[in-house]
Protein backbone atom coordinates (compact mmCIF):
# COMPACT_ATOMS: atom_id res chain seq x y z
CA UNK A 1 0.00 0.00 0.00
CA UNK A 2 2.57 2.25 1.27
CA UNK A 3 4.63 1.14 -2.29
CA UNK A 4 1.37 2.24 -4.20
CA UNK A 5 1.55 5.98 -2.77
CA UNK A 6 4.94 6.19 -3.84
CA UNK A 7 4.53 5.41 -6.82
CA UNK A 8 1.55 7.79 -7.75
CA UNK A 9 3.35 10.52 -5.98
CA UNK A 10 6.20 9.81 -8.38
CA UNK A 11 3.58 9.51 -11.36
CA UNK A 12 2.42 13.19 -10.44
CA UNK A 13 5.96 14.55 -9.80
CA UNK A 14 6.66 12.93 -13.81
CA UNK A 15 3.47 15.04 -15.22
CA UNK A 16 4.89 18.35 -13.23
CA UNK A 17 8.05 17.62 -14.99
CA UNK A 18 6.88 17.20 -18.24
CA UNK A 19 4.72 20.03 -17.84
CA UNK A 20 6.88 22.38 -16.29
CA UNK A 21 9.46 21.47 -19.28
CA UNK A 22 6.63 21.55 -22.10
CA UNK A 23 6.03 25.10 -21.23
CA UNK A 24 9.53 26.35 -20.65
CA UNK A 25 11.03 24.74 -24.26
CA UNK A 26 7.35 25.73 -26.23
CA UNK A 27 7.82 29.43 -24.38
CA UNK A 28 11.26 30.10 -24.12
CA UNK A 29 12.09 28.52 -27.53
CA UNK A 30 10.13 31.07 -29.25
CA UNK A 31 11.87 34.22 -27.98
CA UNK A 32 13.20 35.73 -25.67
CA UNK A 33 17.07 35.81 -24.69
CA UNK A 34 17.09 31.98 -24.74
CA UNK A 35 15.95 31.68 -28.29
CA UNK A 36 18.29 33.42 -29.41
CA UNK A 37 21.22 31.19 -28.37
CA UNK A 38 19.16 27.99 -30.15
CA UNK A 39 20.21 27.39 -33.76
CA UNK A 40 16.71 28.50 -36.08
CA UNK A 41 16.25 24.99 -37.60
CA UNK A 42 17.18 23.30 -34.11
CA UNK A 43 14.57 25.70 -32.38
CA UNK A 44 11.35 24.09 -34.22
CA UNK A 45 12.27 21.00 -32.95
CA UNK A 46 12.75 22.28 -29.24
CA UNK A 47 9.10 23.73 -29.35
CA UNK A 48 7.98 20.96 -31.00
CA UNK A 49 9.82 18.64 -28.06
CA UNK A 50 8.09 21.50 -25.74
CA UNK A 51 4.73 20.29 -27.43
CA UNK A 52 4.64 16.81 -27.33
CA UNK A 53 5.95 17.36 -23.37
CA UNK A 54 2.84 19.04 -22.78
CA UNK A 55 0.62 17.02 -24.51
CA UNK A 56 2.20 13.83 -22.31
CA UNK A 57 1.94 16.17 -19.48
CA UNK A 58 -2.21 15.83 -19.57
CA UNK A 59 -2.50 12.31 -21.64
CA UNK A 60 -0.48 10.02 -19.47
CA UNK A 61 -2.87 10.46 -16.79
CA UNK A 62 -5.98 9.57 -18.83
CA UNK A 63 -3.93 6.78 -20.17
CA UNK A 64 -3.36 4.43 -17.82
CA UNK A 65 -1.91 3.85 -14.20
CA UNK A 66 1.23 4.30 -13.22
CA UNK A 67 3.30 0.97 -13.75
CA UNK A 68 4.97 -0.23 -10.15
CA UNK A 69 7.68 -1.71 -12.11
CA UNK A 70 9.50 0.83 -13.66
CA UNK A 71 8.40 3.92 -11.45
CA UNK A 72 9.76 2.49 -8.14
CA UNK A 73 13.42 2.16 -9.58
CA UNK A 74 13.49 6.44 -10.35
CA UNK A 75 15.20 7.82 -7.42
CA UNK A 76 13.71 11.38 -6.32
CA UNK A 77 17.66 12.78 -6.45
CA UNK A 78 17.35 12.57 -10.25
CA UNK A 79 13.92 14.63 -10.36
CA UNK A 80 15.93 17.35 -8.66
CA UNK A 81 18.30 17.13 -11.19
CA UNK A 82 15.79 17.62 -14.06
CA UNK A 83 14.31 20.51 -12.06
CA UNK A 84 17.42 22.71 -11.81
CA UNK A 85 18.12 23.49 -15.44
CA UNK A 86 14.35 24.89 -15.76
CA UNK A 87 15.39 27.54 -12.88
CA UNK A 88 18.73 28.45 -14.47
CA UNK A 89 16.78 28.97 -17.80
CA UNK A 90 14.23 31.39 -16.85
CA UNK A 91 17.23 33.04 -14.97
CA UNK A 92 19.24 33.50 -17.96
CA UNK A 93 19.05 36.94 -19.32
CA UNK A 94 22.57 37.17 -21.58
CA UNK A 95 23.61 35.14 -23.71
CA UNK A 96 27.58 37.42 -23.93
CA UNK A 97 30.88 35.91 -23.97
CA UNK A 98 33.45 37.34 -21.65
CA UNK A 99 36.75 38.18 -22.96
CA UNK A 100 38.29 35.06 -21.06
CA UNK A 101 35.61 32.71 -23.28
CA UNK A 102 35.79 34.38 -26.42
CA UNK A 103 39.63 33.71 -26.30
CA UNK A 104 38.98 30.34 -25.14
CA UNK A 105 36.64 29.64 -27.97
CA UNK A 106 39.84 30.87 -30.43
CA UNK A 107 39.64 34.53 -30.94
CA UNK A 108 42.81 35.53 -32.87
CA UNK A 109 44.34 37.10 -35.42
CA UNK A 110 46.98 34.51 -36.93
CA UNK A 111 45.08 33.03 -39.58
CA UNK A 112 46.42 29.35 -38.60
CA UNK A 113 43.77 29.07 -36.04
CA UNK A 114 41.21 31.26 -37.33
CA UNK A 115 38.01 29.25 -38.32
CA UNK A 116 36.21 29.86 -41.39
CA UNK A 117 33.63 27.72 -42.87
CA UNK A 118 33.67 26.47 -46.65
CA UNK A 119 30.52 27.98 -47.36
CA UNK A 120 29.84 30.28 -49.45
CA UNK A 121 29.21 33.93 -48.85
CA UNK A 122 26.11 35.38 -47.91
CA UNK A 123 24.26 37.52 -50.82
CA UNK A 124 26.25 40.63 -50.26
CA UNK A 125 25.22 43.75 -51.40
CA UNK A 126 25.68 47.21 -51.39
CA UNK A 127 24.31 50.61 -49.95
CA UNK A 128 23.09 53.61 -51.46
CA UNK A 129 26.83 54.87 -49.97
CA UNK A 130 28.19 52.33 -52.03
CA UNK A 131 29.31 49.96 -48.73
CA UNK A 132 29.07 46.72 -49.15
CA UNK A 133 27.77 45.19 -46.26
CA UNK A 134 29.43 41.63 -44.92
CA UNK A 135 30.08 39.90 -42.06
CA UNK A 136 33.73 38.74 -40.65
CA UNK A 137 33.03 35.70 -42.09
CA UNK A 138 32.30 37.00 -45.30
CA UNK A 139 35.94 38.71 -44.99
CA UNK A 140 37.52 35.49 -44.47
CA UNK A 141 35.53 34.03 -47.32
CA UNK A 142 36.74 36.39 -49.85
CA UNK A 143 39.99 35.85 -48.60
CA UNK A 144 40.10 32.62 -49.78
CA UNK A 145 39.71 33.46 -53.69
CA UNK A 146 41.83 34.50 -55.62
CA UNK A 147 39.19 36.31 -57.78
CA UNK A 148 37.39 37.81 -54.58
CA UNK A 149 40.34 39.18 -52.89
CA UNK A 150 41.02 40.88 -56.92
CA UNK A 151 37.79 42.77 -56.76
CA UNK A 152 37.08 43.66 -53.07
CA UNK A 153 40.57 44.47 -52.35
CA UNK A 154 40.13 48.44 -51.03
CA UNK A 155 36.51 48.04 -51.01
CA UNK A 156 34.35 49.98 -49.26
CA UNK A 157 32.77 47.87 -46.29
CA UNK A 158 30.06 48.11 -44.00
CA UNK A 159 30.13 46.29 -41.13
CA UNK A 160 28.37 45.24 -37.70
CA UNK A 161 30.01 43.46 -34.58
CA UNK A 162 31.72 43.48 -31.36
CA UNK A 163 35.05 44.93 -30.64
CA UNK A 164 38.35 43.43 -28.46
CA UNK A 165 41.18 45.54 -28.25
CA UNK A 166 44.73 44.23 -27.36
CA UNK A 167 45.62 43.60 -24.31
CA UNK A 168 48.99 41.93 -22.34
CA UNK A 169 47.59 38.66 -21.34
CA UNK A 170 46.24 37.60 -24.31
CA UNK A 171 48.17 36.55 -28.10
CA UNK A 172 46.11 39.71 -29.38
CA UNK A 173 48.12 42.35 -31.44
CA UNK A 174 45.40 44.27 -32.94
CA UNK A 175 42.21 45.05 -32.31
CA UNK A 176 39.77 43.19 -33.49
CA UNK A 177 36.27 43.18 -35.03
CA UNK A 178 34.05 40.19 -34.52
CA UNK A 179 31.08 38.05 -34.59
CA UNK A 180 30.20 34.88 -33.51
CA UNK A 181 29.49 32.12 -35.69
CA UNK A 182 27.47 29.07 -34.62
CA UNK A 183 27.53 25.65 -36.44
CA UNK A 184 24.96 23.82 -34.37
CA UNK A 185 24.89 24.28 -31.32
CA UNK A 186 26.91 27.07 -29.02
CA UNK A 187 28.97 24.09 -27.85
CA UNK A 188 30.55 25.14 -31.40
CA UNK A 189 30.46 28.65 -31.10
CA UNK A 190 33.38 30.48 -32.50
CA UNK A 191 34.58 33.99 -32.76
CA UNK A 192 35.30 34.64 -35.94
CA UNK A 193 37.25 38.27 -36.11
CA UNK A 194 38.77 40.79 -39.16
CA UNK A 195 41.83 42.59 -37.71
CA UNK A 196 41.76 46.10 -37.40
CA UNK A 197 44.89 47.89 -38.81
CA UNK A 198 47.30 49.26 -36.07
CA UNK A 199 47.51 52.81 -37.24
CA UNK A 200 43.82 52.59 -36.67
CA UNK A 201 44.29 51.50 -32.81
CA UNK A 202 43.53 55.00 -31.39
CA UNK A 203 40.14 55.53 -33.09
CA UNK A 204 39.04 52.77 -30.77
CA UNK A 205 40.32 54.40 -27.52
CA UNK A 206 36.82 56.16 -26.59
CA UNK A 207 35.28 52.17 -27.38
CA UNK A 208 34.78 49.96 -24.80
CA UNK A 209 35.85 46.63 -24.53
CA UNK A 210 33.18 43.62 -26.44
CA UNK A 211 30.71 46.64 -27.45
CA UNK A 212 28.81 46.60 -30.62
CA UNK A 213 29.93 49.14 -33.24
CA UNK A 214 29.09 50.13 -37.06
CA UNK A 215 32.25 49.82 -38.67
CA UNK A 216 32.48 51.52 -42.43
CA UNK A 217 36.28 51.09 -43.74
CA UNK A 218 38.36 50.12 -46.57
CA UNK A 219 39.02 46.30 -46.37
CA UNK A 220 42.61 44.66 -48.05
CA UNK A 221 43.81 41.39 -47.97
CA UNK A 222 47.60 40.63 -46.57
CA UNK A 223 49.73 39.72 -50.41
CA UNK A 224 51.38 36.53 -48.90
CA UNK A 225 49.12 33.52 -47.88
CA UNK A 226 46.67 33.14 -46.59
CA UNK A 227 45.79 36.24 -47.04
CA UNK A 228 44.26 37.38 -43.79
CA UNK A 229 41.74 40.42 -44.15
CA UNK A 230 42.30 43.73 -42.51
CA UNK A 231 39.74 46.56 -42.09
CA UNK A 232 41.08 50.26 -42.28
CA UNK A 233 38.69 52.62 -40.03
CA UNK A 234 36.63 55.14 -42.40
CA UNK A 235 33.74 55.79 -39.87
CA UNK A 236 32.63 54.16 -36.57
CA UNK A 237 29.58 54.16 -34.30
CA UNK A 238 28.30 52.54 -31.24
CA UNK A 239 25.58 51.02 -31.38
CA UNK A 240 22.95 48.52 -29.21
CA UNK A 241 23.46 44.92 -29.66
CA UNK A 242 21.44 43.56 -32.75
CA UNK A 243 18.54 40.99 -32.49
CA UNK A 244 20.13 38.91 -34.23
CA UNK A 245 23.92 38.33 -32.07
CA UNK A 246 24.51 35.43 -34.14
CA UNK A 247 25.60 34.01 -37.39
CA UNK A 248 24.04 30.62 -37.73
CA UNK A 249 24.82 28.40 -40.59
CA UNK B 1 52.53 37.90 -36.01
CA UNK B 2 52.55 35.55 -33.21
CA UNK B 3 53.50 36.74 -29.75
CA UNK B 4 56.26 35.27 -27.41
CA UNK B 5 53.43 35.31 -24.77
CA UNK B 6 53.20 31.57 -24.11
CA UNK B 7 49.23 30.08 -24.77
CA UNK B 8 47.39 29.37 -21.39
CA UNK B 9 45.69 25.80 -21.04
CA UNK B 10 42.52 28.40 -20.18
CA UNK B 11 41.89 32.10 -19.54
CA UNK B 12 38.98 30.97 -17.44
CA UNK B 13 35.20 31.51 -17.61
CA UNK B 14 32.43 32.94 -15.61
CA UNK B 15 29.27 31.01 -14.77
CA UNK B 16 27.61 32.84 -17.30
CA UNK B 17 29.96 31.58 -19.95
CA UNK B 18 28.89 28.22 -19.09
CA UNK B 19 25.27 28.43 -19.16
CA UNK B 20 24.47 29.95 -22.72
CA UNK B 21 26.48 26.55 -24.03
CA UNK B 22 24.78 24.36 -21.25
CA UNK B 23 21.05 25.64 -22.18
CA UNK B 24 21.90 25.11 -25.66
CA UNK B 25 23.31 21.94 -25.57
CA UNK B 26 20.65 20.51 -23.36
CA UNK B 27 17.57 22.37 -25.86
CA UNK B 28 18.84 21.17 -28.60
CA UNK B 29 19.40 17.31 -27.59
CA UNK B 30 16.45 16.84 -25.51
CA UNK B 31 14.22 17.09 -29.01
CA UNK B 32 16.35 14.21 -30.33
CA UNK B 33 15.87 12.36 -26.97
CA UNK B 34 12.62 12.57 -26.72
CA UNK B 35 11.91 11.00 -30.28
CA UNK B 36 14.63 8.79 -29.75
CA UNK B 37 11.75 7.35 -26.54
CA UNK B 38 8.87 7.86 -28.56
CA UNK B 39 10.52 5.65 -31.18
CA UNK B 40 11.41 2.92 -29.76
CA UNK B 41 7.95 2.42 -27.60
CA UNK B 42 6.41 2.71 -31.13
CA UNK B 43 8.63 0.32 -32.43
CA UNK B 44 8.12 -2.15 -29.37
CA UNK B 45 4.56 -1.58 -30.11
CA UNK B 46 4.43 -2.22 -33.92
CA UNK B 47 7.07 -5.06 -33.69
CA UNK B 48 6.07 -8.14 -31.76
CA UNK B 49 8.99 -9.36 -29.44
CA UNK B 50 9.97 -12.09 -31.54
CA UNK B 51 9.99 -10.22 -34.87
CA UNK B 52 13.21 -8.36 -34.54
CA UNK B 53 15.14 -11.66 -33.31
CA UNK B 54 13.57 -13.67 -36.11
CA UNK B 55 15.19 -10.85 -39.05
CA UNK B 56 18.67 -11.16 -37.05
CA UNK B 57 18.82 -14.92 -37.23
CA UNK B 58 17.57 -14.51 -40.92
CA UNK B 59 20.74 -12.37 -41.46
CA UNK B 60 22.41 -15.25 -39.90
CA UNK B 61 26.56 -14.66 -40.29
CA UNK B 62 26.28 -11.34 -41.44
CA UNK B 63 23.79 -10.34 -38.38
CA UNK B 64 26.92 -8.07 -37.15
CA UNK B 65 27.27 -6.75 -40.16
CA UNK B 66 23.27 -6.36 -40.71
CA UNK B 67 23.38 -4.07 -37.77
CA UNK B 68 26.06 -2.01 -38.30
CA UNK B 69 24.32 -0.85 -41.29
CA UNK B 70 21.09 -0.27 -39.88
CA UNK B 71 21.28 2.85 -38.51
CA UNK B 72 21.70 3.83 -42.35
CA UNK B 73 17.73 3.78 -42.42
CA UNK B 74 17.46 6.05 -40.32
CA UNK B 75 18.30 10.04 -39.51
CA UNK B 76 19.78 9.08 -35.96
CA UNK B 77 22.68 10.54 -33.61
CA UNK B 78 24.27 9.18 -30.57
CA UNK B 79 21.57 10.70 -28.24
CA UNK B 80 18.72 8.87 -30.04
CA UNK B 81 20.40 5.58 -30.33
CA UNK B 82 20.88 4.58 -27.08
CA UNK B 83 16.60 4.74 -26.46
CA UNK B 84 16.11 2.84 -29.03
CA UNK B 85 19.33 0.45 -28.36
CA UNK B 86 17.70 -0.14 -24.85
CA UNK B 87 14.36 -1.34 -26.09
CA UNK B 88 15.61 -3.49 -29.06
CA UNK B 89 17.52 -5.35 -26.13
CA UNK B 90 14.54 -5.39 -24.54
CA UNK B 91 13.06 -7.34 -27.28
CA UNK B 92 15.72 -9.81 -26.93
CA UNK B 93 17.99 -8.65 -29.36
CA UNK B 94 21.61 -9.91 -28.31
CA UNK B 95 24.32 -7.42 -26.29
CA UNK B 96 26.85 -7.80 -29.01
CA UNK B 97 24.29 -6.68 -31.72
CA UNK B 98 22.98 -3.80 -29.76
CA UNK B 99 26.61 -1.80 -29.53
CA UNK B 100 27.16 -2.42 -32.79
CA UNK B 101 23.97 -0.77 -33.62
CA UNK B 102 24.31 1.77 -30.88
CA UNK B 103 28.42 2.88 -32.18
CA UNK B 104 27.79 2.32 -35.81
CA UNK B 105 24.44 4.14 -36.22
CA UNK B 106 25.49 7.82 -35.32
CA UNK B 107 27.77 7.86 -38.45
CA UNK B 108 26.45 6.08 -41.07
CA UNK B 109 23.12 8.07 -40.73
CA UNK B 110 22.42 9.79 -43.82
CA UNK B 111 22.63 13.05 -41.74
CA UNK B 112 26.26 12.37 -40.56
CA UNK B 113 27.58 11.05 -44.20
CA UNK B 114 26.30 14.25 -45.73
CA UNK B 115 27.92 16.65 -43.45
CA UNK B 116 30.74 14.90 -43.35
CA UNK B 117 31.43 15.31 -47.36
CA UNK B 118 30.36 18.74 -47.52
CA UNK B 119 32.57 19.84 -44.89
CA UNK B 120 35.66 18.38 -46.17
CA UNK B 121 35.13 19.67 -49.65
CA UNK B 122 38.57 20.75 -50.98
CA UNK B 123 40.27 18.27 -48.28
CA UNK B 124 39.52 14.81 -49.92
CA UNK B 125 35.50 14.58 -49.26
CA UNK B 126 34.98 10.75 -50.37
CA UNK B 127 38.10 9.44 -48.88
CA UNK B 128 37.41 11.49 -45.52
CA UNK B 129 33.49 10.14 -45.89
CA UNK B 130 34.59 6.50 -46.71
CA UNK B 131 36.96 6.11 -44.23
CA UNK B 132 35.58 7.79 -41.45
CA UNK B 133 32.30 5.87 -41.40
CA UNK B 134 34.65 2.70 -42.08
CA UNK B 135 36.93 2.64 -39.15
CA UNK B 136 34.03 3.23 -36.97
CA UNK B 137 32.36 0.22 -38.39
CA UNK B 138 35.60 -1.55 -37.68
CA UNK B 139 35.55 -0.63 -34.47
CA UNK B 140 32.00 -1.39 -33.41
CA UNK B 141 31.96 -4.29 -34.72
CA UNK B 142 35.30 -5.38 -32.70
CA UNK B 143 33.65 -4.06 -30.04
CA UNK B 144 30.45 -6.27 -30.60
CA UNK B 145 32.98 -9.33 -31.02
CA UNK B 146 34.54 -8.27 -27.39
CA UNK B 147 31.06 -7.77 -26.35
CA UNK B 148 29.63 -11.11 -27.14
CA UNK B 149 32.69 -13.04 -24.61
CA UNK B 150 31.25 -11.42 -21.91
CA UNK B 151 28.46 -12.03 -19.54
CA UNK B 152 25.60 -9.37 -19.43
CA UNK B 153 26.27 -8.83 -15.88
CA UNK B 154 29.40 -7.57 -16.50
CA UNK B 155 28.33 -5.63 -19.28
CA UNK B 156 24.62 -3.64 -18.04
CA UNK B 157 24.54 -1.11 -15.39
CA UNK B 158 22.33 -2.34 -12.33
CA UNK B 159 19.71 -0.19 -13.31
CA UNK B 160 19.29 -1.18 -16.67
CA UNK B 161 19.37 -5.19 -15.80
CA UNK B 162 16.36 -4.29 -13.31
CA UNK B 163 14.86 -2.36 -16.61
CA UNK B 164 14.90 -5.59 -18.36
CA UNK B 165 13.74 -7.81 -16.05
CA UNK B 166 10.99 -5.07 -15.23
CA UNK B 167 10.49 -5.54 -18.59
CA UNK B 168 10.41 -9.25 -19.01
CA UNK B 169 7.94 -9.29 -16.62
CA UNK B 170 5.52 -6.52 -17.34
CA UNK B 171 5.13 -8.81 -20.60
CA UNK B 172 4.17 -11.90 -19.08
CA UNK B 173 1.81 -10.20 -16.59
CA UNK B 174 0.50 -6.52 -17.68
CA UNK B 175 -1.42 -4.91 -20.21
CA UNK B 176 1.50 -4.29 -22.80
CA UNK B 177 -0.69 -1.92 -25.16
CA UNK B 178 0.43 1.73 -26.25
CA UNK B 179 -0.48 3.46 -23.27
CA UNK B 180 1.89 1.63 -20.91
CA UNK B 181 4.96 1.85 -23.73
CA UNK B 182 4.81 5.57 -23.68
CA UNK B 183 4.76 5.97 -20.22
CA UNK B 184 7.90 3.41 -20.28
CA UNK B 185 9.33 5.70 -22.51
CA UNK B 186 8.13 8.79 -20.49
CA UNK B 187 10.12 6.92 -17.51
CA UNK B 188 12.76 6.29 -19.78
CA UNK B 189 13.24 10.05 -21.03
CA UNK B 190 13.31 11.02 -17.60
CA UNK B 191 16.15 9.13 -16.60
CA UNK B 192 17.76 9.93 -20.24
CA UNK B 193 17.26 13.73 -19.47
CA UNK B 194 19.09 13.87 -16.00
CA UNK B 195 22.65 11.93 -17.62
CA UNK B 196 22.29 14.49 -20.69
CA UNK B 197 22.10 17.37 -17.63
CA UNK B 198 25.25 16.21 -16.19
CA UNK B 199 26.70 15.40 -19.62
CA UNK B 200 25.61 18.68 -21.17
CA UNK B 201 27.04 20.87 -17.82
CA UNK B 202 30.53 18.62 -18.40
CA UNK B 203 30.72 19.85 -22.16
CA UNK B 204 29.95 23.20 -20.97
CA UNK B 205 32.68 23.45 -19.13
CA UNK B 206 34.72 21.82 -21.22
CA UNK B 207 34.07 23.78 -24.91
CA UNK B 208 34.04 27.05 -23.22
CA UNK B 209 37.06 26.82 -20.07
CA UNK B 210 39.83 24.84 -22.16
CA UNK B 211 41.81 27.05 -24.47
CA UNK B 212 40.93 25.42 -27.98
CA UNK B 213 43.44 27.37 -29.56
CA UNK B 214 46.00 25.82 -27.51
CA UNK B 215 44.86 22.18 -28.72
CA UNK B 216 44.52 22.84 -32.49
CA UNK B 217 48.17 24.76 -32.09
CA UNK B 218 49.67 20.86 -30.40
CA UNK B 219 47.76 19.59 -33.16
CA UNK B 220 49.82 21.05 -35.90
CA UNK B 221 52.60 18.76 -34.47
CA UNK B 222 52.20 15.44 -36.68
CA UNK B 223 54.20 13.08 -33.78
CA UNK B 224 51.04 13.90 -31.41
CA UNK B 225 48.59 15.29 -34.11
CA UNK B 226 46.53 12.08 -33.64
CA UNK B 227 46.62 11.90 -29.94
CA UNK B 228 45.68 15.68 -29.23
CA UNK B 229 42.57 15.75 -31.58
CA UNK B 230 41.45 12.72 -29.99
CA UNK B 231 41.93 14.05 -26.90
CA UNK B 232 39.86 17.74 -28.23
CA UNK B 233 36.98 15.67 -30.09
CA UNK B 234 36.54 13.81 -26.31
CA UNK B 235 36.56 16.46 -24.08
CA UNK B 236 34.17 18.82 -26.88
CA UNK B 237 32.06 16.44 -27.17
CA UNK B 238 29.98 17.88 -30.36
CA UNK B 239 27.41 16.28 -32.30
CA UNK B 240 28.65 13.45 -35.13
CA UNK B 241 26.61 15.20 -37.55
CA UNK B 242 28.27 18.79 -36.98
CA UNK B 243 31.89 17.61 -35.97
CA UNK B 244 32.88 17.80 -39.43
CA UNK B 245 32.58 21.42 -39.81
CA UNK B 246 34.42 22.65 -36.59
CA UNK B 247 37.67 20.50 -37.85
CA UNK B 248 37.87 21.00 -41.65
CA UNK B 249 38.47 24.25 -41.61
CA UNK B 250 41.40 24.45 -39.15
CA UNK B 251 44.51 24.71 -41.16
CA UNK B 252 47.77 22.91 -40.51
CA UNK B 253 46.27 19.92 -38.80
CA UNK B 254 47.59 16.32 -40.62
CA UNK B 255 44.59 15.00 -42.01
CA UNK B 256 45.40 12.11 -40.75
CA UNK B 257 44.88 13.59 -36.89
CA UNK B 258 41.24 15.31 -38.19
CA UNK B 259 40.26 11.81 -39.30
CA UNK B 260 40.92 10.59 -35.77
CA UNK B 261 38.81 13.60 -34.66
CA UNK B 262 36.05 12.27 -36.35
CA UNK B 263 36.30 8.84 -35.58
CA UNK B 264 36.56 9.08 -31.89
CA UNK B 265 33.50 11.67 -32.23
CA UNK B 266 30.53 9.59 -32.06
CA UNK B 267 31.71 6.78 -30.39
CA UNK B 268 32.80 8.13 -27.24
CA UNK B 269 33.29 12.08 -25.29
CA UNK B 270 32.30 13.38 -22.02
CA UNK B 271 28.64 13.63 -22.58
CA UNK B 272 28.20 10.34 -24.29
CA UNK B 273 30.09 8.37 -21.18
CA UNK B 274 27.46 10.03 -18.43
CA UNK B 275 25.04 8.76 -20.92
CA UNK B 276 25.34 5.57 -21.92
CA UNK B 277 26.22 5.37 -17.90
CA UNK B 278 22.97 4.40 -17.57
CA UNK B 279 22.91 1.33 -19.61
CA UNK B 280 26.30 0.03 -19.66
CA UNK B 281 28.35 -0.75 -16.28
CA UNK B 282 31.33 2.16 -15.68
CA UNK B 283 34.14 -1.35 -16.30
CA UNK B 284 32.59 -1.99 -19.46
CA UNK B 285 32.40 1.53 -20.42
CA UNK B 286 36.11 1.74 -19.23
CA UNK B 287 37.02 -0.70 -20.70
CA UNK B 288 35.29 -0.05 -24.74
CA UNK B 289 36.28 3.54 -24.19
CA UNK B 290 40.11 2.36 -24.11
CA UNK B 291 39.24 -0.28 -26.88
CA UNK B 292 37.98 2.93 -29.11
CA UNK B 293 40.94 4.90 -28.17
CA UNK B 294 43.10 2.49 -28.78
CA UNK B 295 41.59 1.50 -32.14
CA UNK B 296 41.35 4.87 -33.57
CA UNK B 297 44.95 5.56 -32.44
CA UNK B 298 46.30 2.83 -34.93
CA UNK B 299 43.91 3.81 -37.60
CA UNK B 300 44.82 7.09 -37.43
CA UNK B 301 48.64 6.12 -36.96
CA UNK B 302 48.29 3.58 -40.19
CA UNK B 303 46.27 6.29 -42.54
CA UNK B 304 49.14 8.89 -41.51
CA UNK B 305 51.86 6.51 -42.71
CA UNK B 306 49.78 6.22 -45.96
CA UNK B 307 49.56 10.24 -46.50
CA UNK B 308 52.05 11.78 -43.74
CA UNK B 309 52.35 15.38 -45.62
CA UNK B 310 48.44 16.19 -46.20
Amino acid sequence: MKNLTAVKAHFFLDCVLLLSWGIMLSTLSKEGPLSAILHPTYKYWSFFCGVILLLLAFLLPLLNNPCILHTSSFPITQRVVIFLPILLALSFRSSEFSRAALLNRGLSTHPNFSMAPHDNCTQLYQDMEGFWNITPLDAWLLSKSETDRAEFSNASVSLIGQIMLPNASSQLRHPIIFRIWVNCCFADATPIGISISEADSYKLESVQELSWVHLKGKIHFHEEPPHVPELRILDLQTITPPTQKYLFR
Amino acid sequence: MRSDIATPVSYGFSFQDFLAPFLSILFQALPFVLFGCLFAAFLETILPVSAITRLLQKTGKFRYLFCAFAGSLFPLCECAALPIVRSLHRNGVSLSCCVIFLFSSPVVSPLCVISTWAAFQNQNPEATTFLRVVCVILIALCTGIFTSFLKSNDILSRLSAKDAFAAKLQDQFLATGFSQRLHHAVEEFLDYTCYLILGAALAAILSTGINRQLLFELGMYPSVSVGIMMTASVMLSLCSSSDAFIIAPILGIPWAAKLAFLIISPLIDIKLLVLYSTFFRKTFLMKISILFLLGTFLLAQLILLFYPAK
